[in-house]
């Protein structure tokens, strides 16, 4: 594919963020305990990471982001009219998950139900489901990643939520929307009934699959803005959108959060918000490669710290099922 | 936790695993979880109404797991070392029971303030039942 698509000429909104809800996990593991446990750290730019308990997925990550975001809307959760959950780590191959969350949160059974999947893109994709849908629409994100652990995929992943209660008037509105595809095969790829993230390796390869599909979606972007929230696998690779993309500061919590997949440009928009600012570009990047660029206009108060208990490296194995009678 | 429970029994209940979704007597406004059949208070028949407690309240009675669960439990149990399981009195009067989560359970005791958190309780023939379990109260 070639050019850029971008949305026709809107003088209005396409829609506006109406509330936010965040959920991270509480258990923390540092890069120190990895870097001691496998000699070497390989994550870039990530401090610290978050790991889900046992018992805990993408449902129920999503379910308390949902929860959250519900408690803070003017809007209570029988006025919602569709509900699109993006995540690369669906519990289940086949099997909808929408189903479950809708069922948890206790949603209409006519509220329209759709999961995105299979790229980190995912979760601007629910956004952007959520703002073409019926509004007031519950949108979530959430991941938590893995990779094989003596890898970077691994040190950087982490886990965590985002959801966003988008409807008609909102304090932040979406004013603009652009995607760009290009294909560049395996910069970040599970198999088929595999539960660790890959990667081809070609490290300069996947940093220019990054840097062009993210720039050229910014690009398209009819809207100023000066901050850029755009997917985190680690805590390096967005400041390179960064310096592609010029005069913008970039926001993302990989560096504290570790990689959070679908849900990690949203947690930039909250970082960014969390540091003052009124415009944001939110860039979902995803394997492929493709990119959703949203332009952001306006905040809601946000909170950027959450429990945390440290666990050691043994522990981190046994949570992640790395060993033990995983299921 | 206890005696295999299939699908179809599973979700007859889901408000009530998910919510905590209680029956209110019409007659003497007692409390019964599941709400089904009689009210446990008066006994009187066809009289709950469904309401949906705050999820928040006191444990009351509390164990410990650390060996000899179902094995439904055994991949959480690994990874965990050990299971909480509680009777909590829920603000809005009613007691349910319910696993521990996000604590060592062994510090966990009665009158300590909790509240509810959706988690997946365990995963059996493929399929993952979810369901509200407590966390202490922050
Ligand atoms: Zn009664």
């Amino acid at each position: 594919m070639t050019g850029t698509e971008s949305a026709e000429g809107h003088d209005g909104a396409l829609g506006a963020v109406e509330s936010v809800g965040t959920y991270v996990p509480r258990s923390t593991i540092s890069a120190e305990t990895v870097r001691e446990a496998w000699d070497g750290f390989h994550a870039r730019g990530v401090s610290e990471k978050r790991v889900p308990a046992a018992d805990e997925d993408a449902v129920t990550m999503a379910v308390a982001a949902a929860r959250n975001a519900l408690d803070d809307s003017e809007h209570n959760r029988d006025d919602v009219e569709t509900l699109a959950l993006g995540t690369t780590t669906p519990p289940v191959d086949e099997g909808d998950i929408g189903a479950t969350v809708a069922e948890v949160v206790g949603l209409g059974e006519g509220t329209e139900v759709s999961v995105h999947s299979q790229s980190t893109r995912a979760g601007t994709r629910a956004v952007v489901d959520g703002l073409r849908s019926g509004t007031p629409a519950l949108v979530v994100a959430a991941d938590a990643p893995r990779g094989s652990p003596d890898d970077a995929v691994d040190h950087a992943a982490g886990a965590g939520a985002v959801a966003l209660v988008v409807a008609d008037d909102g304090d932040a509105a979406v004013t603009d929307h652009a995607t760009y595809t290009r294909e560049f095969p395996g910069t970040r790829f599970r198999r088929r009934g595999n539960d660790e993230v890959e990667t081809y390796g070609a490290t300069t390869y996947e940093r220019e699959a990054y840097t062009t599909t993210v720039t050229e979606a910014v690009d398209a972007l009819d809207a100023d803005f000066e901050a850029l929230a755009p997917t985190a696998p680690d805590g390096s690779r967005p400041g390179r959108a960064g310096r592609a993309v010029e005069g913008s500061e970039v926001f993302q919590l990989a560096g504290e959060l570790g990689d959070t997949g679908a849900a990690s440009p949203l947690f930039g928009l909250v970082a960014a918000w969390d540091a003052g600012s009124e415009s944001v570009a939110v860039v979902g990047y995803g394997d492929g490669a493709s990119a959703d660029a949203l332009a952001i206009r306006g905040s809601i108060p946000v909170k950027t710290a959450w429990p945390s208990v440290e666990i050691t490296y043994p522990q981190y194995l046994r949570q992640r099922g790395h060993v033990g009678g995983e299921d | 936790m206890g005696a295999y429970l299939s699908v179809p029994s599973w979700v007859r209940n889901l408000d009530s695993r998910y919510r905590f979704v209680l029956g209110e007597c019409t007659e003497c406004g007692g409390y019964t979880f599941p709400p089904e059949g009689a009210c446990v208070e008066c006994n009187a028949v066809g009289t709950l109404e469904p309401v949906e407690p705050a999820g928040t309240g006191e444990v009351v009675a509390q164990t410990v797991i650390e060996s000899g669960a179902p094995p439904e439990f055994a991949a959480l149990l690994d990874a965990q070392g050990a299971i909480g399981v509680v009777l909590v009195e829920l603000d809005e009067g009613a007691r349910v029971p319910g696993m521990l989560t996000d604590c060592d359970p062994r510090e966990v005791a009665r009158g300590d303030r909790v509240e509810s958190v959706v988690r997946r309780i365990y995963e059996q023939e493929g399929i993952v039942r979810y369901g509200a379990k407590f966390r202490p109260e922050p």
